[in-house]
């Protein structure tokens, strides 16, 4: 099935890019598929939520794009590169200079006995900057994101929003095209939850930093330009504005919003019936006849239709 | 700069493992250093001891040139510097060796007393005499000897003519000096042959005697007369102060290539010396700590490594988290390996001095305890090259041990949920194993398992067995707590389920077992070896100095020792006088006969009670026999009414031996056939008769050389002594009691003694080979009872012969003991009375000896200078025992016993902080149980059982398999340079010494298990269940 023009385009200028990605995850005696074809195009300077149930492969994504595991099968593509083939070495270069991450526990992306200013530092050390600017980066962010006062302060004594927040610090501390944060907010108050938000916002907006952020916090897919719904490792939905859309697969699949599963429960048989500007589904034996014969019609889109004895 | 405070900040973040890391590894640099600085330290120790005091024969050389002797010294030097700097080199001579002391000598004669004495001049002589008046500075000035001064009356000012010299004039009288001192000892014999007699027989005088040396002016004897011939004699003595370690291979060859030299034999040189034997012994020893200590710190630096490696493990693996931040914050490779390994290696360099102070306190501290009084503790370069060796086996243990965590992947590390990765698998099990079966199977092979003193290198066993019982036994320890786990769950408690649940997750066991085991076993042994070593120095000591202390001593001419020391221990219970003489003849030679006082010897000598008998009191009672007083001759002459009815050969003398020391008393010749009354002078008595013997008249009292048939039959019928000037009977008995007398010589057929009205009969029928006839006196057993260490008795039963103390035969009714105190293997004791009397009081050849009780030492050392006894030497048996332990197997074993005691230590505060990191990581877990209703109590019992199974078990497992070692080698471990031949040795571990071990060791992880497991389970939040699980 060839792309749309549309999609093309967005493709062109995107940050991230999927293309049928699958990831499989091997343990012996137990494969287990955390991603089955996801397409999915995030542009430059956009600001995107992941959203979906624990389990259905939002955290895999992320890791996809970070250059920290590699696809099963499909392309995926961050900043221009094709992430498939990318060595460790170009990984852990991109990770310094063009991808930052958050991870969702704010201890793990800090080094507890580090100043906040150092950990800050830590993350620039690769870079070839010279200690003074490195310094002087450091404090603007601190500055940005409100921690200078406590800039000298281990990163484990910080409360749990000043550690996340510091984490986002850390995680931009060179500059990266691309954010990625793995549930920012999930352990935090309303009011630091807030702050975060902010941050990401204020970094978006100032940096042009294109953030993709793992999260169930409804506060987040408000604040972002887009949502994406990741459904049993694909992706389900997209919102945008407020409006969920459906997304439909290569293989035509697509998968219903929670609520209209109460209207069409798994299992059920329905008819597609095409209508003008799309395709509308009726249950099977709720189409007045009753005889199931009729949904072998010479007007049927599809084999689909009715609730299986 | 930053970086490394940012480590640094890392380090002290995680205290306890820091710590840890840190402590071991000093503990692996200080146990390498320890090692090769202790082993410095001892080879100079047993160079100090095994040269101190030694006699100039042994540790120098004595040069001499004989000729007139104006003219000899010029010779004598030129010739020994010369070859002294062509063996030795002219920088070396002056480090290696003393300043010489030369002497010249000449004789010359005083010609009213006979007497010759040595002319001396000697380097330094009046500096190293006392005397009175004026050390002789013109030719023919003299110091003459105090003790020919009183014999021959001279006095300062006199002027000696016609002695073969010029007119030598008096300027002073000297003291006998110490003539054991190593500035005169060597010449003693030759200077001072008076003061020699003195000590051998009790006083100087005699005709044709020697006096004592007169000692001169340099110029003297330069200036001697040309026909006056003489020597120059030159002593060197070894510098032991600037001799170096490494000089000791060389010297013993270069001595003897210096002795034997051509240059100096034909100037007529002649060099004594035997320093090859002294530097051989050295060397000797040296040997008998190299290897152990080799592999006693071998021992001790694999287990530190391994130590090091399961710290540094816990610590790498804690910081995986840190190590994934890295990457993910995308550090390269070889940033983040920098960054993984930075903290441990930080540590490990810094620990690298630190460790060489701490080993060099340490080996200094062990050289305090068990080396010579001031022995240096340097530090050599093979102390840095260990150090440097432990560490850089550190930071391989470093990389081994960080290799999985900076090789993990980030996603691994951040969605890991178990720590079953981190069980070890069996290829390490199988090394470790195949690797101890192999050495322990080649050593059984080679002999080295159950032989006695087969070498050191069974002190591998332990480690060996050590390791591969730790390993299995760290297998099976969660296969018991599996089997165990239905008990618990359904008996057990809460606390003990959750505990062996715990141990019983983790099928590959712990490393703690291991580590633990190993080092408890090393330890364990390590103490048994020590502990048995020690007792066996203590019971050699104690029967090789057979006392306390043990007083060399001279009592003053005329008086009786006995009687000094029975006035200063009137009940018997705190001194003994003891004849101690050594054989150095014949068949016999080294033999050693102890006479003792039993009353005495029994309160003061040593008995252990693994000896047999066991009752001392018992043995001493049996040395002395009661036999028929003594016959005392008193006044100052005897007479004896003899009647001889047969006398083969007329004309013999009849001899009264009596024991004054003086010649025999002879009373006359006897007729043919008759009634004759015999009359002799007595000089010093009060004495005792010891025999009465013939002789062939006018010649010597013994006959001839072959076996002669005699036909001797004669009657005493009175023995009258001349006491205050009337002649006073003997009391009857000792003519009218035959028991009164015994057959002095024993042939066949056998003399024949009765007694009837008319006196003492007496019948000889033959005498043997130059002996003479001899009636002696029942005043002693004629065997005297001997207790005799079996190892010299052999199984013989029945009378043997020993040595008296003149080195004549002496018939000894032997008594069978494990070992005889004072001379253990070779020495026999008799009553000291009985042997006197068997040695005709003759002292020349006796060391008297005071033995004393360790209290009473000063009390009767003070006693016996106040009555003018001179203590020559003292010995004591702690002494001896610090000279056995400090030879070089006593050396090895403290250290084996120093570095197994830290490594244990170590291994005790590592398994803690091991279990402790492990539960910790595990709080989440506890949070969660704490959430679910389990009393927080139950969880602290639960980690409390959970670490004091894991650590007792390793604990009582490596103490039980050091154990095994000790039953297993401790007989092949070397003890003793050279072994005693009695008494046996024993080989059974004290118990107080391992009950001390176990009791500490269970404490210490008693005590450490309630701290750990109380500060970690109150450290339990339940805000802990927010984080992912770790």
């Amino acid at each position: 099935m060839s792309e749309t023009p549309e999609r093309e385009r967005a493709t062109a200028t995107a940050t991230v890019h999927c293309d049928g990605l699958v990831q499989v995850y091997g343990t012996p005696g137990l494969e287990v598929t955390a991603l089955r074809g996801v397409d999915l195009d995030v542009a430059e300077g956009e600001t995107v939520a992941l959203l979906g149930p624990s389990g259905a492969g939002k955290s895999t994504l992320m890791w996809l794009f970070a250059g920290l595991i590699k696809p099963t099968a499909g392309v995926v593509e961050v900043c221009g590169r094709r992430m498939n083939d990318i060595s460790g070495r170009q990984a852990a270069k991109m990770r310094l200079r063009e991808v930052g991450m958050v991870m969702q526990n704010p201890g793990r992306n800090l080094l507890p006995y580090e100043s906040a200013i150092g950990n800050v530092l830590f993350a620039q050390s690769p870079t070839r900057r010279t200690p003074k600017a490195k310094r002087r980066r450091a404090a603007g962010l601190l500055e940005a994101i409100g921690l200078a006062s406590v800039a000298h302060r281990p990163a484990g004594r910080l409360s749990g929003g000043e550690q996340q927040r510091l984490a986002v610090a850390v995680a931009l501390a060179n500059g990266p095209r691309l954010l990625l944060a793995d549930e920012p907010t999930s352990q935090l108050d309303l009011r630091s939850a807030a702050a975060v938000i902010d941050l990401l916002r204020a970094a978006n907006e100032d940096l042009g930093t294109t953030m993709l952020v793992v999260t169930h916090d409804p506060a987040v897919g408000k604040a972002f330009q887009r949502t994406v719904t990741i459904r049993d490792g694909r992706v389900g939905a997209e919102g945008r504005a407020g409006e969920e859309f459906l997304v439909v697969g290569k293989d035509g699949s697509i998968q219903l919003p929670t609520d209209l599963l109460e209207v069409l429960p798994p299992g059920t048989l329905a008819r597609a019936v095409r209508i003008p500007d799309g395709v509308a589904l009726h249950r099977a034996d709720m189409d007045g006849s009753g005889d199931l014969d009729a949904l072998r019609g010479p007007d049927s889109t599809s084999p689909a239709g009715g609730q299986r004895p | 700069m930053t970086q490394l405070a940012a480590v640094i900040r890392g380090l002290l973040h995680r205290g306890g493992s820091t710590l840890v890391i840190f402590l071991v590894s000093i503990a692996a640099v200080a146990a390498a250093a320890a090692g090769p600085i202790y082993y410095e330290a001892s080879r100079t120790s047993v160079l100090r001891d095994l040269t101190a005091n030694k006699p100039l024969i042994s540790w120098g050389f004595e040069a001499s040139v004989t000729g007139p002797v104006a003219g000899v010294e010029s010779i004598l030097t030129s010739g020994v510097i010369g070859q002294l700097d062509l063996e030795f080199g002219t920088r070396n001579v002056s480090r290696l060796f003393k300043p010489p002391i030369m002497s010249l000598e000449g004789s010359g004669n005083y010609p009213l007393y006979n007497a010759n004495f040595p002319v001396v001049w000697r380097t330094d002589e009046c500096a190293h005499l006392r005397f009175s008046g004026t050390c002789p500075q013109a030719a023919n000035q003299i110091l003459v000897g105090q003790s020919a001064a009183r014999v021959a009356g001279w006095h300062t000012g006199q002027v000696l003519r016609n002695t073969g010299w010029p007119a030598l004039k008096i300027t002073g009288i000297y003291q006998t000096p110490d003539l054991n001192s190593p500035y005169w000892a060597p010449r003693a014999a030759s200077y001072f042959p008076a003061e020699e007699q003195v000590i051998g027989s009790g006083g100087p005088g005699g005709g044709g005697a020697s006096f004592d040396a007169v000692f001169t002016a340099r110029s003297t004897l330069g200036n001697a007369p040309a026909r006056q011939q003489g020597a120059a004699v030159m002593d060197v003595y070894l510098n032991s102060a600037g001799i170096r370690q490494s000089d000791i291979g060389a010297l013993g060859p270069k001595m003897t290539d210096f002795t034997t030299s051509q240059n100096l034999a034909l100037q007529g040189v002649i060099v004594s010396s035997q320093v090859y034997t002294t530097t051989a012994q050295i060397e000797g020893n040296w040997r008998t700590i190299a290897v152990p200590v080799l592999l006693v710190t071998l021992e001790v630096l694999t287990l530190s490594w391994l130590l090091l490696f399961m710290a540094v493990s816990d610590a790498v693996e804690a910081r995986g988290p840190e190590v994934a931040l890295a990457k993910l914050r995308g550090h390269g490779r070889w940033r983040t390996l920098v960054f993984g390994l930075s903290e441990p290696v930080i540590l490990l360099l810094a620990a690298l001095p630190l460790g060489m102070v701490i080993g060099w306190l340490a080996a200094g501290a062990l050289g305090r305890l068990d080396l010579g009084p001031g022995t240096p503790t340097a530090v050599p370069g093979l102390a840095w090259a260990a150090a440097g060796v432990a560490t850089a086996g550190g930071l391989a243990a470093v990389i081994l041990a960080a290799q999985r965590t900076l090789r993990r992947g980030v996603v691994q590390e951040f969605r890991r949920s178990g720590r079953r990765g981190a069980d070890r698998g069996w290829v390490m099990d199988a090394i470790l194993l195949t690797g101890s079966a192999a050495g322990l199977l080649e050593l059984g092979v080679t002999g080295r398992i159950g032989s006695a003193h087969s070498g050191v290198l069974s002190l591998l066993v332990p480690g060996l067995l050590g390791m591969a019982v730790a390993v299995v036994a760290s297998r099976l320890l969660p296969l018991a707590c599996r089997a165990a786990y239905e008990w618990t769950g359904k008996r057990g408690g809460l606390a003990a389920f959750l505990a062996i649940r715990h141990i019983a997750r983790r099928a590959g066991g712990t490393r703690t077992t291991i580590v633990l085991a190993t080092s408890f076993a090393l330890t364990s042994f390590a103490v048994a070896a020590w502990a048995v070593s020690q007792a066996n120095y203590r019971l050699v000591a104690q029967t090789r100095s057979g006392a306390p202390v043990v007083l060399t001593v001279t009592p003053p001419a005329g008086r009786s020792l006995p009687a000094i020391v029975d006035r200063l221990d009137p009940r018997g219970t705190k001194a003994a006088v003891v004849d101690n003489f050594v054989s150095l003849t014949g068949s016999s030679a080294g033999d050693v006969t102890l006479g003792v006082d039993p009353s005495r010897f029994a309160h003061v000598a040593f008995w252990p009670g693994s000896f047999r008998p066991s009752d001392l009191n018992a043995l001493a009672r049996r040395l002395e026999p009661t036999p028929p007083d003594p016959l005392v001759l008193t006044g100052n002459a005897m007479r004896m009414r003899v009647d001889v009815r047969k006398l083969s050969l007329p004309g013999e003398l009849l001899t009264a031996n009596v024991t004054t020391g003086a010649t025999p008393v002879n009373l006359g010749s006897l007729p043919a056939h008759g009634a004759v009354t015999l009359r002799g002078p007595l000089v010093g008595c009060p004495c005792v008769l010891e025999s009465l013997s013939l002789g062939e008249s006018g010649k010597d009292i013994q006959r001839g050389l072959i076996n002669t048939a005699v036909n001797v039959n004669l009657t005493i019928e009175s023995i009258e002594l001349h006491v205050d000037g009337r002649w006073r009977p003997v009391p009857a008995r000792f003519l009218h009691s035959a028991a009164t007398w015994r057959e002095g010589l024993h042939d066949n057929p056998p003399d024949k003694i009765t007694a009837g009205p008319r006196g003492l009969s007496w019948q000889v029928f033959t005498v043997p080979v130059s002996q003479s006839p001899t009636l002696a006196s029942a005043n002693r057993p004629a065997a005297l009872p001997a207790l005799i260490p079996s190892t010299l008795l052999r199984g013989r039963t029945g009378p043997v012969a020993g040595v008296n103390f003149e080195g004549n035969s002496l018939a000894l009714e032997p008594i069978g003991v494990t070992a005889v105190p004072g001379a253990p293997g070779n020495g026999v004791i008799v009553d000291r009375q009985y042997a006197e009397l068997a040695s005709n009081e003759d002292f020349t050849f006796v060391n008297q000896q005071v033995w004393t009780t360790a209290a009473a030492e000063h009390r009767i050392v003070a006693g016996l200078k106040a009555a003018g006894v001179v203590v020559g030497s003292v010995s004591t048996e702690a002494g001896v025992q610090a000279a056995l332990a400090r030879q070089g197997p006593g050396l090895a074993s403290t250290l084996f016993l120093a570095d197994a005691a830290a490594a244990a230590l170590l291994a005790v505060g590592a398994a803690i902080l091991n279990l402790y990191l492990s539960a910790r990581r595990r709080r989440y877990e506890y949070a969660a149980l704490e959430a679910s209703g389990i009393k927080r109590s139950t969880l602290r019992r639960a980690l409390l059982i959970e670490l004091a199974v894991v650590l007792g078990f390793g604990t009582i497992v490596g103490i039980a398999a050091g154990l095994g070692a000790a039953a297993l080698v401790l007989r092949a471990i070397p003890e003793f340079v050279s072994y005693p031949s009695a008494p046996p040795l024993v080989y059974t571990p004290p118990a107080v010494p391992l009950a001390v071990l176990l009791g500490v060791a269970i404490s210490a992880l008693v005590v450490a298990s309630i701290i750990a497991s109380t500060s970690l389970i109150s450290g339990v939040k339940s805000d802990q269940l927010r984080e992912a699980p770790a």
